[in-house]
């Protein structure tokens, strides 16, 4: 496969750059809760939640509701799927990036 | 969308309970106390007494940062590895401190440098963020050196004291940057998203 065709075939859904983040913080933890994926996205409540329903549909994330004494808190995890689709996405892009390194730009005269 | 820095998203992610500085700041408050206990009373009775008072005093506002923490940035639950890690680093640590407190000690204190090494490997996972986590490191290197040459019924144990307040004095200065750092990076996704929202609602 040359550069541009392993460009085509980065995984989009986990390209996007709020899912990948979503997808990065959750891969260095066992799990996280809304209000730490808000705070550290950056992003409002209805773009979250929206991100996490399509990862969830896609099976690269458990949703866990439960209550930790009166308080509501959902958690997101990382499935073994969603692991294994990030670390594909790196290696693929760690080919881009290779092979991006390797382009001459072309001479205009 | 705001610009989305990954490798601060992956460190405050995977290093959230550490960064929680002011659980260790206040860590740092009850080793200066007891090295203050032991410098003026040289008793190991009132030292275990004091530090008994102490763990009774920090329980209530332990629980308060706990939930200021979880309610102001949020829950994360450490992985299964990280948290075996800390126990076995801990764990070790504390049988050697037995074992050489019945021993002549003609080396540096390992089971300060096996602690010291922690705050290194933070330093270095957490470059260039988190560089003062080296503090702790060196006043932990300062301790394991500072035991060399001395026993237990050594007068001149009272070194302990001025380099226990250099552990305390490191912890301090460590949670409460750690803790700055950990909002920083919070509340600058926040200005980057009101800025986004900002430009955003200029070009509609």
């Amino acid at each position: 496969m040359n550069t541009f065709e392993y460009l085509q075939s980065l995984n989009r859904l986990v390209h996007e750059p709020a899912r990948l983040a979503i997808l990065v913080a959750l891969s260095a933890c066992d799990k996280a809760d809304f209000l730490f994926l808000l705070n550290i996205t950056g992003l409002t409540k209805g773009n979250l939640s929206s991100h996490l329903s399509k990862l969830e549909q896609a099976g690269l994330v458990e949703i866990e509701k439960k209550f930790e004494g009166k308080t509501p808190v959902t958690y997101a995890k990382l499935t073994l799927e969603g692991k294994d689709a990030l670390k594909d996405y790196w290696t693929q892009f760690d080919k881009v990036r290779a092979g991006i390194r390797q382009l001459k730009p072309l001479r205009t005269t | 969308m705001a610009d989305i820095d990954l490798a601060r998203v992956r460190l405050v992610s995977r290093h959230f309970h550490d960064l929680q500085g002011l659980r260790i700041a206040l860590l740092g408050a009850v080793f200066g106390i007891l090295a203050q206990v032991w410098l003026l009373t040289r008793s190991e009775t009132w030292t275990v007494f004091a530090g008994l008072c102490v763990f009774l005093a920090i329980i209530y506002p332990t629980v308060m940062l706990n939930r200021y923490y979880a309610t102001r940035v949020g829950r994360v639950v450490p992985e299964g590895r990280e948290q075996l890690w800390r126990g076995c680093i801990g764990s070790v640590a504390i049988v050697l401190f037995r074992v050489e407190s019945h021993a002549a000690p003609a080396y540096p204190s390992f089971p300060w440098l096996l602690l010291g090494a922690y705050p290194l490997w933070l330093a270095i996972d957490g470059w260039p963020y988190r560089w003062y986590q080296l503090l702790t490191f060196l006043a932990a290197v300062f301790v394991a050196f500072g035991h060399v040459g001395l026993t237990r019924s050594s007068p001149e144990l009272a070194w302990m004291a001025p380099r226990m307040w250099a552990v305390s004095l490191a912890l301090i200065a460590t949670g409460l940057f750690d803790h700055f750092l950990l909002l920083r990076i919070i509340e600058s996704k926040h200005d980057a998203v009101s800025e986004a929202a900002a430009e955003h609602a200029d070009t509609v």
